[in-house]
């Protein structure tokens, strides 16, 4: 074989991979580098969409830093996460563990599905039939409530409610998921384990604490991840239930993003928005991360 | 059982019958609150589903009634008089068929370009594809909507679609899978003469369904579901999909918290679940896949 040959058969699987890989590198271009570089770039300057931009520099981060509602919905956003993300984890895993050690095949599975169904129910059929279920007066949840002695809660119309509500929906919609992925968690841990751990006469509970949960905890850690990176961009239960009220009790920092961007086409200072969201959830995630090798356990 | 029990004598079998039941007992002790907290995942349902048949003034009454005094279809009339929710659903379905095929091709082109042939800067595409992952859309979501209005799709079911083309998940899903296919495959049907359209096409493939199904389950359902994109490029009722349909109908006289929002919901449910029932299976795989993926 000569070098010519070698090097036009080398040229030519090339060329074949930049063929393979055109559509999605061209929506990479056009759909993610582009406007990622641009996005960055529009944080620093005023722009209503309709005249010239304006050069502004960090103003619009100054502003935010002292923008009354932008750091109510930061405040909202972040007790979002936090109470979201431990609610769906929390509980996610310990269905998952508790299905897992169900012997009867049949009621796992059934268990497993109902579970995860919600999961497939688009948000905004989710929160507009909890808004129907939920009315204060003449919700059915409510009066089943006062036919156990318990008085009406006000779960969308006072602040309080409406936020917890947002955070219950939240769970009954994806609970299931993080369940699916402990389950897989657990099913990835060696039964030998346990069986050695029988012969050596430890109980239940030892079991549980001493080899489920630590081979649990690579799951653990990635739905710690993603559960934080989707919380901290959420919009469209509150966007459909509360939009954002009573109030700004449920309003998140997207919503005050999309609102500032399509509603008041303050173009820049929507963009700074972004930005710091993406910076937030950037260090978060770092932060995880770092902290994860001290906890997690990798076999 | 019983008579191998017996045949040990009766101390044994006692013993056994009391394992037995200790087990028994346990497996209800564990399952008890997880089946209740079931109920609690299809009571919303099963009340959407009842309220959808109700007449208005049954809301008032005390109890509502689980099951209401007759099975009317007003409410379903209420929903198609209101809003054409035949296009909201035909919308829905050309745009989640368009999105899902378009993944098929263009993540199974990338990922077997990425899994399988050498070109210079490979690398630093992949690690620059994965990042990307990392970044929320609304960083881009300005841009990409002045760039979607450039391009005309405005108010065009096509701003849905081309977004969605292709994706980076999907990409690495498929390089994972194609990596795992053996060299000899490919060798045979280069000495053969093959090119790599026709090793893409006759092998790789073929081979792909698997993953292929998961990366089409997935796209479906967060297709079908998806509602922020609609909200911001679609303006007028007759190009809306589902999701948006919905809040348009929320938006139309006397519905709001209705009846006849109930149907527009059980109407939406329907075929989600049935969706669901018919591919379960793939669909839990693929979350799982995708969770173990990271883990």
């Amino acid at each position: 074989m000569t070098w010519n040959r070698v090097n036009s058969l080398a040229l030519r699987e090339a060329l074949a991979g930049y063929f393979f890989i055109l559509p999605t590198l061209l929506s990479f271009l056009v759909f993610f580098l582009i406007p990622t570089i641009s996005g960055l770039g529009m944080s620093l300057f005023d722009w209503d969409f309709f005249s010239e931009p304006e050069y502004v520099g960090l103003a619009n981060f100054i502003e935010l830093s002292q923008d009354k509602l932008f750091l109510i919905t930061l405040r909202n956003t972040a007790l979002f996460a936090l109470f979201a993300t431990s609610g769906n984890v929390g509980l996610g895993m310990f269905i998952a563990i508790g299905i897992n050690s169900i012997k009867w095949n049949w009621l796992r599975a059934c268990l497993r599905t109902a579970y995860f169904i919600p999961f497939v129910i688009s948000t905004v059929v989710v929160a507009l039939m909890f808004g129907f279920l939920l009315q204060e007066s003449t919700g059915v949840v409510n009066y089943y409530l006062t036919r156990l002695g318990i008085n009406r809660i006000p779960w969308l119309s006072s602040s309080a409610w409406a936020f917890r509500s947002v955070v219950l929906i939240d769970i009954w919609k994806h609970v299931g998921f993080f369940t699916l992925i402990f389950l897989a968690g657990l099913q990835a841990i060696p039964r030998e384990l346990y069986e050695a751990a029988i012969v050596d006469g430890a109980g239940r509970r030892v079991r549980l604490t001493r080899i489920t949960i630590p081979l649990l905890t690579p799951s653990l850690f990635f739905s710690l991840i993603i559960a934080l990176i989707g919380a901290f961009q959420v919009f469209e239960s509150m966007y459909v239930l509360t939009n954002g009220g009573p109030g700004d009790a449920t309003r998140t920092v997207v919503m005050y993003l999309f609102r500032e961007a399509f509603g008041s086409f303050n173009m820049g200072y929507a963009a700074s928005m972004a930005v710091l969201l993406f910076v937030i959830i950037l260090l978060l995630t770092v932060t995880q991360v770092r902290l994860g090798d001290r906890w997690v356990f990798y076999r | 059982m019983t008579s191998v029990a017996f045949s040990y004598g009766n101390s044994a079998f006692q013993d056994k019958l009391k394992h037995n039941l200790g087990a028994y007992l346990t497996n209800v002790v564990l399952a008890l609150p997880l089946i209740l907290g079931s109920l609690l995942m299809f009571l919303p349902l099963i009340w959407a589903v009842s309220f959808s048949f109700g007449q208005p003034h049954e809301f008032f009454k005390l109890p509502p009634p689980v099951i209401p005094s007759a099975m009317r279809l007003d409410n379903y009339h209420g929903v198609f008089e209101r809003v054409d929710f035949l296009r909201f659903f035909l919308n829905s379905v050309f745009v989640t068929g368009c999105v899902t095929i378009a993944q098929i091709i263009t993540c199974s082109m990338g990922g077997y370009a990425f899994a399988r042939l050498r070109f210079p800067g490979k690398r630093i595409i992949f690690i620059l594809f994965l990042a990307s992952m990392m970044v929320p859309q609304h960083v881009t979501l300005i841009p990409v909507f002045i760039i979607i209005r450039g391009m005309g799709l405005y108010n065009n079911l096509g701003a849905l679609i081309v977004p969605y083309a292709t994706s980076v998940f999907g990409t690495f899903l498929l390089k994972q899978f194609f990596e795992t296919i053996p060299d000899e495959l490919e060798d045979a049907a280069k000495i053969d003469g093959a090119g790599f359209l026709q090793i893409y096409w006759r092998i790789m493939l073929p081979l792909a369904g698997p993953p292929l199904a998961t990366l089409a389950i997935l796209t479906f359902n967060s297709s079908w579901n998806n509602f922020f994109w609609p909200l911001i490029f679609i303006n007028s009722a007759e190009k809306m999909t589902l999701p948006l349909g919905m809040i348009y109908l929320r938006g139309q006289d006397g519905v709001t918290n209705s009846g006849v929002l109930m149907a527009a919901i059980v109407l939406n449910l329907v075929p989600v679940l049935i969706f669901f029932m018919i591919f379960q299976r793939r669909l839990v795989e693929g979350v799982t896949l995708s969770g173990l993926k990271g883990a």
